[in-house]
Parts: C-alpha cells; structure tokens; sequence
C-alpha cells in the first residue's frame, strides 16, 4: 500500500507520469522494489515510449552505477523468462535496430543463452558511455559489466554443454567460434597451465599462425623471448586472483608473430569460471598503428617543439634588432638635434621655471668665452652689456611673473670686451596643466641689422634737419607777408597766406614724426618729466586744434586732478594727435567729445568723434607703426604715424591707450596715466 | 634809441636772410656769419649785444662754440641763443649753458620775444 501510494505522489495528481520524473521513480522502485520492477520498468518504457536508458540520464553517477548493476540482474531475470527480446528493446527503443545490426530477430528468443548475452552484452557495452559521463567511472562500470558477462558466458557454455547431445554441442560451439571470429580483437582463451584453449580468427590473422599450431601450445608462443619469464610469473598470480583487467598496465607489451617480428599490443583479460578451472580470456589488439601515430605524432610534437624553440629565438632575436633599431634611431634624432642645436645660426637656452639657466647650445660659450658653469643660474647676466642689464632683468623678471613671452633686444659682451646687439625671444613652454616647465629662448645676433639701422636713423635725422632749414625761411617769409597783408592786403590773399602757414606747419609735424619714430624705435625718444597742470595742458591743445580745425565743436566734460607729473609737451602731442584724428576721420560730423576722468589712482582721458569707425578686427592694430584706416588713404592724409607715438609715449608714462568703434558710427580713443608713475 | 646789435650765426643764407629782414624791422643791428671759425675776430669788430647760433654751425657746431664763449672772459656776458631744428635744443642748450633757445621752424613773433627778453635779462 505505502509503495502504491509513493508512486502516486511521484506521477501527480494526474496520475500522468511526467518525463522529468523518470529517474526519481526509477530509484524509487530500485529502492524499494524487486520483485515486478521488470514489469514496471518495461512497462513504462513503452508507455512513454521512451528507452530505458533515457530514463537515467542526467543522473549522480554513484546512481548510474547502482542502476547499471540493477539493469544487469534485470537482464538476466528477463533472460530466465525469456524477454530478452524485450529487454533490448525497452533497454534502447529504436537505436536496437536501426543502430546495432548485430542483433538480429532469429539470434533472440532462442534458447542460446550465451549468444543472447553476448549481444546484449555488446548492446550493453556500446550504451553504456551514453550514461555515464565520467571516463574513470565509465571504465570501471565497464569493466565490471564486462567481468560479469563473461562469467555468464562461459558458465551458460558449459552449462549449455552439459545434457546435450553431441550435435547440439558442437553447433553451440560453433557459434560460440561464430562469435569469437566476429569479434574486432585477438581472443586467446588460455587454460590454468598456460596453454591455449581457444582462438579466434583474428588472432590466426594476426599472429600469422594456423588455428592448429596454436591449440594447446602454451600462450607464451606469441609473446617474444624476453618477456616469456615474466610473462608465465605474471599469469600464475592473475589466475591465483583472477578479475578483469587490462594486462601490463603502464608496460609496452609485445606480441611475436610466427615470422618472429614484434608489435606493440594492448590486452585485457578477463577470467572465465568453468566445470574446467578458471580459464583466462585474453582480448588482444595490435596497436603498431597506434604506436607508430603515437610515435609519428610525438615526433611530430618535438619537431614543433624545436620549431617553436628556433621560431621564439627568432623572435627574441628579432626583437632585439628591433630595439636596437629603435636605440639607433633615437641616438641619430638625438644627434641630429643636438646637431641642429648647435650649428642653428643663433645661441638656443633654456631656464628653469624660476628663470635660471640650465642649458645653452655652444654658441654662448663661443661667444661670451664663458664656461657653462659660469654662465649657470643667473651667471648669465655677467655677460649682458651694462646700459641694458637693468632693462633685461626687469622685463625677464616680468615674464617670471607673468607668464608672458620676453622680446627684447639687448647687447651681449663678446669674448674680447665688446658690446654686440642681440634679439631676444624667450617663450614659456607649458605641461598639460598650464604650469611652466621650462623657458626657451633664442638669441640672434642683430649687430649688423641694428647698425645699419642706426645709419638710417641718422640719415633720417640729418633728412629731417635739411628738410626743416627751407621749412623755416618758407615760414617765416610766409609769417612776414601775413603780417604785412594783414595791414594792407585783399583778405583773400590774406587767406591763402594763413592756409599755406598752416600746410607748412603740417610739413613740420610729419618731419617731426619721422623724427620719434626713429628715435622711439631705439629707444632714445627724449623725455623731460615734470609736475604739470594737465587740465591746462588739455584746454590749450581744445583751443590749438579749435583754431586750426574751426568747423567742428570740440567739447569737454570733466577734469582731472590739478598737477601730474609727465612729460607736458608729449603729452600734449599725444592729445594733438588724437584730436587732429577725430577731425580728420569726422569729415561729415560736427562734434567731438572730450572727457576726462579721475580717481585716487589715475586719469582717465577719452576723445569720440562720429565719423567714419574702425573695423573691430583693426581696432589693435590701430596702434602699429604705420597702420591706416582702410580706404582711408584715398582720402585722408597722414602718415598712420601718430597713434604709434601716442601708444608709445603712453606706455612710457606706464599708462594704458586702446580704442572702442563702430564702423561707420565713430570711434573713442581713451589713454589712462597712472597718478603716481612707478618710473617716472 | 641806438640800435642793439645781433650776432646771427647759421650755415643756411635764407635763414640768415629772413632773420636779418625780421630783426631789422625791429630795430636791431644785425650781422650773420655762415661759420663760426672767426667767431671771437667778429665779436671783437662788432661787439654784439646778443648772439643767435645753429646748433650745426660749421667748424666746431653749436655746442661747442658756446660752452668756448661761456669759458672766455671777454665773450662770458654775451646772451647766447640756440636755435636749431633738432628737437633736442632745449637739451643740449641747457647742457652748453645757453641762456636760452629756439626750434625751427620758428614764429617771428616768437624769435622776436625771445630776443627781446634775454637782452632785457642783461639789461
């Protein structure tokens, strides 16, 4: 009843087994059922049409093996009752006939127990990996499956001997050879004194001797001369403790065949219990093909391995070229820079970020006559001609400070005492983060260039000198007719004489001009500083450019604190020149605003005219040497000069001059100068 | 009222010109020189009461000229000018110890009251 029940449980509430529940009900009537497992079993097999092999897949191989031991005594209960027919088939459903062709309907049913066997024996052994996932474990089922049949055959075939007649003997005994010959191996089946019993064909095949030669000689014919002794040692203890096995396990066996070669052989045995004593089957397979694809392939793996050896040398041979490669290339950019370096026709340096020297190409050492070590740090500085040490280290200390690339031009001291001009180009280089790592600069020896510039600049100032002397007969004859028609003349020619004075006195500025530009560019613009009253200064220059310039209202707003100390007169010509600009690029416009503005620290002073603007993109440029308002040029005069000198008359009282416009709207030129000057 | 004399000293006849047509109009007595190599011969013979030098005068220019004047006994109080279209005069006639100078080109008006004033400040 408790059994009736469990099986309930295990197939449902529909009372439906269910595929996934087969190997738990398949142990559950293990456990706990013997007798009408078979019907039970075969029953489900067919009911779910489903090989009894399938049931146990997936299963804990210690269960497999139990069941494995289960489905053998199953098959002899089915052998006693004459189901093995039924057997194979529920054991492997279709695979029996399509895949198996050994098996046949006329070998079953027949009362040849040890044919039967036999095959299910093979049948057995075939499937039996399909449940049994571990190799190990694989073998040992195997192997004790293959122990236990043998044991049945040999017992069936003795049994089956007895009580038969003669006839019916020889006929199992033929197809016992029937069998034997069918099967893939050599079998040698040897008595307990070590003489052969029985062989089959592929051991006369094999071997090479007749079946006759080889009945009752002893087995240790086929084995070669020196293993005999062994060998007959070895076989008296297997048939002291027979049971299946692979014989010499870990040894090269060998087989001698009658023309006296050897080969490689791999047996098993398996004893065989019989009314005669235990007989020893021997299972016997030439392995020369094996071995010799063994040894093939082992060779083959070494001369890979050799291949491998040579190739990875190669490799690391290859690999070192390489890096050499890579050295000398290296070592050739070094050269060809340090090459570079220090043939470039210029002294190449480098500082640390706080400005002392750590590298110089050998020109500086060339040139000053100095070591490196002395020239090191800040030794430098020795070697820069004294009137512009102080000019060099404050703006290199500026640069220190600010980060700003240094452009300046300066006189090296050369090796024999003498002063030669220099140029300067010092540029911070920066790592990812924006610190400076290091200072470059290039020094390119200007001397020539500077002297033939100064020539220049003394052409141009004995030009502006030649061209002021007829400059200043022309005024003053011009000055003496005003004078004189201002008494006597017609207005009109009173008119023209004033507007030929004032040509003349545009004449003297342009000369003038050329004059500072020159002088600006070596920095030798005069300037003479002094406390002056700026508002004053700004009014009489309204009133300067007023009179020559009556068409436009020129008005001020603001003013700045009463004294400041500059240079009034190039002050004065800074708001000149920008004032003489509003008008002269207000053609059209009426008005000019003046605004100055003043804190605690500085004045602030601003000039707009609504004229014709300068484009946003010029509006720096305003301030380059000769820069003119595009298009301007058709139509107004000037050089472009002016605001060049302003900007730098500013920047020499250490103030700051820009501008703001709007093409087409005017522009707004502001200057702003600090009210305590740091260098006056 | 007698007539004060003027010593013009310059390389260029056209100035020298306009200067004497200028100051002549103004009552002076003026003499020009295109160098100064007899300098201290014509102010022996005209015994001027100021002079008025280019700062290039050939021979030995302005500058020297002056500082020569100043070191001399007989010329010391003699008022100097230096006119010159280097703009610099002022500089440089401060270093010669001029009594005082003008740029070229020049407004007559100005010329005239710069004259005037340094011959008023030796009386």
């Amino acid at each position: 009843m408790l059994e009736n029940k469990q099986i309930t449980d295990v197939t449902g509430t529909s009372g439906k087994l269910q595929f996934e529940h087969l190997p738990e009900y398949a142990r559950f009537l293990l456990q706990h059922k013997t007798a009408g497992f078979t019907e039970e079993m075969m029953r489900l097999s067919r009911e779910m049409k489903l090989p009894l092999l399938d049931f146990f897949k997936g299963m804990p191989t210690e269960e497999r093996r139990e069941i494995a031991l289960r489905i053998i005594s199953i098959f002899l209960t089915c052998l006693s009752e004459n189901k093995a027919e039924e057997f194979i088939e529920m054991l492997m459903g279709d695979r029996a006939s399509n895949g198996f062709p050994v098996i046949r309907r006329e070998h079953i049913g027949t009362e040849d127990v040890i044919i039967v066997s036999l095959i299910a024996k093979k049948c057995f052994l075939k499937f039996l990996p399909e449940f049994t996932t571990e190799q190990s474990e694989n073998n040992r089922v195997i192997a004790e499956t293959d122990e236990f049949f043998s044991r049945l055959e040999l017992a069936s075939y003795h049994t089956g001997s007895r009580g038969r007649d003669a006839r019916e003997q020889q006929r199992a005994e033929e197809k016992f050879r029937d069998l034997l010959d069918s099967a893939p191996d050599a079998m040698v089946i040897v008595n307990e004194k070590g003489n052969i019993e029985l062989i089959n064909r592929q051991t006369e095949k094999l071997f090479g001797y007749p079946r006759e030669q080889l009945i009752g000689k002893p087995v240790e014919l086929l084995i070669p001369h020196d293993f005999r002794n062994r060998h007959e040692q070895h076989r008296k203890n297997y048939s002291n403790e027979p049971h299946v096995r692979p014989m010499g396990a870990g040894l090269e066996l060998f087989g001698l065949k009658q023309d006296k070669t050897k080969f490689p052989v791999e047996i098993s045995l398996s004893p065989l219990h019989t009314e005669k004593g235990t007989l020893i089957s021997a299972a016997i397979r030439d392995i020369s093909e094996k071995k010799r694809v063994e040894t093939e392939l082992n060779n083959s793996k070494r001369e890979l391995e050799t291949l491998y050896k040579k190739l990875e040398l190669s490799y690391e041979e290859l690999e070192n070229s390489y890096a050499e490669l890579v050295r000398a290339r290296k070592r050739l950019a070094e050269n060809r820079t340090r090459f570079l370096i220090n043939t470039m026709p210029h002294i190449v340096a480098s500082a640390t970020p706080d400005g002392a020297l750590d590298y110089a190409n050998r020109h500086l050492m060339d040139f000053t006559g100095l070591t490196f070590d002395e020239l090191k740090g800040w030794g430098w500085a020795n070697c820069i001609y004294s009137a512009d040490i102080e000019r060099l280290t404050i703006a290199w200390r500026h640069s220190l400070e600010t980060g700003k690339p240094l452009q300046m031009e300066f006189r090296l001291v050369n090796s024999a005492g003498v002063p030669v001009w220099h140029f300067a180009k010092v540029i911070p280089h920066s790592d990812e983060k924006g610190e400076i790592t290091v200072w470059i600069a290039t020094i390119t020896d200007i001397h020539e260039h500077k002297l033939s510039e100064e020539k220049k600049d003394d052409f141009i100032g004995i030009a502006s000198h030649e061209l002021k002397t007829p400059l200043t007969s022309a005024k003053a004859y011009i000055q003496l007719l005003e004078n004189q028609l201002s008494e006597n003349g017609s207005p009109e020619a009173f008119l023209y004489v004033k507007r030929a004075n004032a040509s003349i006195e545009r004449l003297n500025e342009l000369i003038s001009d050329l004059l500072d530009i020159s002088k600006i560019q070596h920095g030798k613009l005069a300037y003479t500083f002094s406390e002056f009253d700026f508002n004053g200064m700004v009014d009489e220059t309204i009133e300067y450019v007023r009179q020559t310039s009556p068409r436009h209202a020129i008005i001020k707003t603001g003013t700045a604190c009463p004294l400041i100390t500059g240079d009034k007169e190039r002050l004065r010509q800074v708001c000149i020149n920008l004032l003489t600009n509003a008008v002269k690029y207000s053609p059209n416009a009426m008005r000019i605003d003046v605004n100055i503005q003043s804190d605690a620290h500085k004045i602030t002073v601003s000039v707009t005219d609504y004229g014709i603007g300068i484009p946003e993109s010029d509006l720096e440029k305003v301030f380059e040497r000769y820069y003119r308002v595009k298009n301007a040029g058709a139509y107004y005069q000037g050089m472009g000069i002016g605001l060049y000198i302003s900007a730098e008359i500013i920047h020499r009282h250490h103030g700051e001059i820009w501008a703001t416009s709007k093409l087409g709207e005017g522009s707004t030129f502001y200057f702003n100068l600090p009210l305590k000057p740091d260098n006056p | 009222m007698k007539k004060r004399k003027i010593l013009i000293c310059d390389d260029d006849a056209d100035i020298l010109e306009v200067c004497r047509l200028i100051l002549h109009k103004k009552n002076f007595e003026v003499f020009t020189s295109l160098d100064c190599e007899s300098i201290f011969h014509r102010i022996h013979e005209i015994k001027p009461d100021i002079i008025l030098m280019d700062l290039w005068i050939p021979a030995m220019g302005g500058e020297a000229c002056t500082k020569m004047l100043r070191e001399n006994e007989l010329t010391r109080h003699i008022p100097i000018i230096l006119f010159s279209a280097n703009n610099e005069v002022e500089k440089i006639s401060k270093k010669a110890n001029a009594d005082g100078f003008i740029c070229k080109p020049f407004d007559i008006n100005e010329l005239v009251s710069i004259v005037e004033k340094h011959l008023a400040a030796v009386g």
